[in-house]
């Protein structure tokens, strides 16, 4: 374990390209959507819109800062920094123009939201996926840089 | 509209509440998760303090040698609430807290509340009360009180951490009423890679003793009225690229008592932000107009303004440079003697955590007419921070 932790502390240090699992960005079993392209899944979660044609009100469910896919979920669908996506939350939350997503600690927590409720949309990693949700959209790192 | 004026008269117990439920909003969310009715209680801190550095109006300054008291040269930094730097270090100017908090009932149906307090006015002002409803997926009404959502930064011109200067130019962000109780109806939709938010809004507002006039009419007591306000904007969104334009009339009523001052004024206001932000670099301009029309008295004014700066992301790091400007063009200079000033700015922002920033800031202002405040020099310096 301990050589792992060095390996990550090192990639990050160095800011290393490595290989990284795939983030899938989920919805309930039930919901009515099917798939979303990339200007969708960056515009909702930058918040430039809402809804999505077949449901109305879509809430969204992000992970803690501290959480591993949050960063890279960010920088890869957005290419924007943590601090750029909170500042521009910030300007719509006291516009008046929308909602932040809701934070939960893990992956589990977002399966576990999601697979309740049909109005809700989140990101996990691949490797936790399981039945009660669909993958609306996959999130390929592969090729992404960890960014610090 | 004026059956919500009840909406400014806000006891002080509210903020005391406020920040209560902005202490506990982690447990509050966690309690109510994703079922409803959910609470958000959100906050946003900016202390800001400055001076000017030059003690010496210029040579050919021909305005008034103090202004609301306090010797010029000064810069006036925030019209709306009479923020004013002059030679000595303040922090009474700018500085700022707001809690707002956001009751979602159902899905579709939510109440909003915003209360602010400055260091120019420690009673909390109700910047926002209002109940939205989405009609559709496209559609949002929203009644009660709100910001005016003039120009791009209007909403949101008291969040420090939104914007990459101490504070929004005054050139563009400078005017006696900043809210209105009315109602307004938000448009909002994605069409392949552009995403489109318009609204439309009507109103009114009524500003008492409003610190812009008290700018001219020092330690009298004045009525401003925005009635008929009316007004429509919208806002395109391309990948990198920020387009808006937005429209604004209103009949503005100004009543000084002590001096028998009464006018009225046709309002008009107009305006295009464009706003570019490709990867660590950014480019944020505005260009506004606006116009007073005294058609009782027989001259109008009208006042081009602009303001465009660029700046570079280096990690935690943002350096900012701006030019801002404001200039009155009057048909009759006997009647109305107008005002004009340049400013130059550079700031340079660290991201202490993604809620949280420090900035200082050097401007150098231009009294371009020598009538109003002459040139100063001043330099700022602001802790910024949101809580959610």
């Amino acid at each position: 374990m301990k050589i792992v932790k060095w390996f990550i502390t090192l990639c990050v240090v160095t800011n290393t390209t490595f290989a990284f699992a795939n983030i899938f960005v989920i919805t309930s079993a039930k919901s009515p959507l099917q798939a979303l392209n990339s200007e969708q899944v960056s515009a909702l979660f930058l918040g430039k819109i809402s809804s999505l044609p077949g449901v109305d009100v879509i809430q969204l469910i992000d992970q803690s800062e501290a959480a591993p896919p949050r960063a890279v979920f960010y920088q890869v669908v957005t290419g924007k920094t943590l601090t750029q996506v909170k500042n521009g939350w910030m300007r719509l939350v006291f516009s008046g123009k929308g909602a932040p997503p809701i934070e939960v600690s893990d992956d589990a927590s977002v399966i576990s939201k999601v697979a309740a409720n049909q109005n809700l949309i989140g990101y996990i990693d691949e490797q936790k996926l399981n039945a009660d949700v669909k993958v609306l959209y996959v999130v390929e790192t592969n090729s992404g840089q960890i960014k610090r | 509209m004026s059956r919500l004026h009840w909406l400014h008269k806000v006891s002080f117990s509210h903020i005391h509440l406020l920040v209560f439920l902005l202490a506990f909003s982690e447990v509050s969310i966690a309690q109510n998760e994703t079922g409803f009715p959910q609470l958000h209680v959100t906050g946003f801190v900016s202390a800001v303090g400055g001076q000017v550095t030059n003690t010496q109006v210029t040579s050919d300054y021909a305005g008034p040698l103090t202004i609301k008291g306090v010797e010029c040269p000064c810069y006036i930094a925030d019209w709306a609430n009479g923020g004013m730097y002059a030679d000595s270090m303040s922090f009474t100017p700018e500085s700022r807290a707001g809690v707002q908090a956001s009751y979602r009932i159902t899905p579709e149906f939510s109440l909003t509340g915003q209360l602010t307090s400055r260091g120019t006015s420690l009673t909390p002002d109700l910047q926002w009360a209002y109940a939205a409803l989405k009609l559709n997926s496209d559609l949002e009404l929203q009644v009660g009180r709100k910001r005016i959502p003039l120009y791009y930064y209007s909403d949101f011109q008291d969040v420090g951490v939104s914007y990459p200067w101490i504070s929004p130019p005054p050139e563009i962000y400078g005017w006696e009423a900043t809210n209105y109780n009315g109602i307004s109806m938000r448009f909002n939709r994605q069409f392949n890679e552009i995403n489109i938010n318009a609204s439309a809004f009507t109103g009114s507002e009524k500003v008492k003793d409003s610190s812009y006039q008290q700018f001219y009419f020092y330690q009298k007591s004045n009525n401003v009225n925005w009635n008929n306000l009316i007004g429509a904007d919208i806002e395109i969104n391309y990948d990198a690229l920020t387009f808006r334009a937005v429209y604004m009339q209103a009949k503005v009523e100004t009543r000084i008592p002590k001096d028998d001052f009464n006018s009225l004024a046709g309002l008009k206001a107009y305006g295009v932000a464009i706003n570019f932000d490709i990867g660590n670099f950014f480019i944020i301009s505005e260009l506004t107009q606006l116009t007073r029309d005294f058609s009782a008295e027989d001259y109008s004014y009208r006042a081009p303004a602009y303001s465009i700066g660029m700046g570079v992301r280096i990690g935690s790091w943002t350096p900012f440079i701006n030019l801002g400007q404001y200039k009155e063009i009057s048909s009759d200079k006997e009647k109305y003697q107008p005002q004009a000033f340049r400013r130059p700015s550079f700031t340079l922002r660290y991201d202490i955590d993604s809620h949280s920033d420090i900035k200082i800031q050097a401007d150098t202002n231009s009294d371009l007419t020598n009538n109003f405040s002459s040139d100063s020099r001043i330099v700022r310096i602001s802790y910024d921070r949101v809580f959610d």
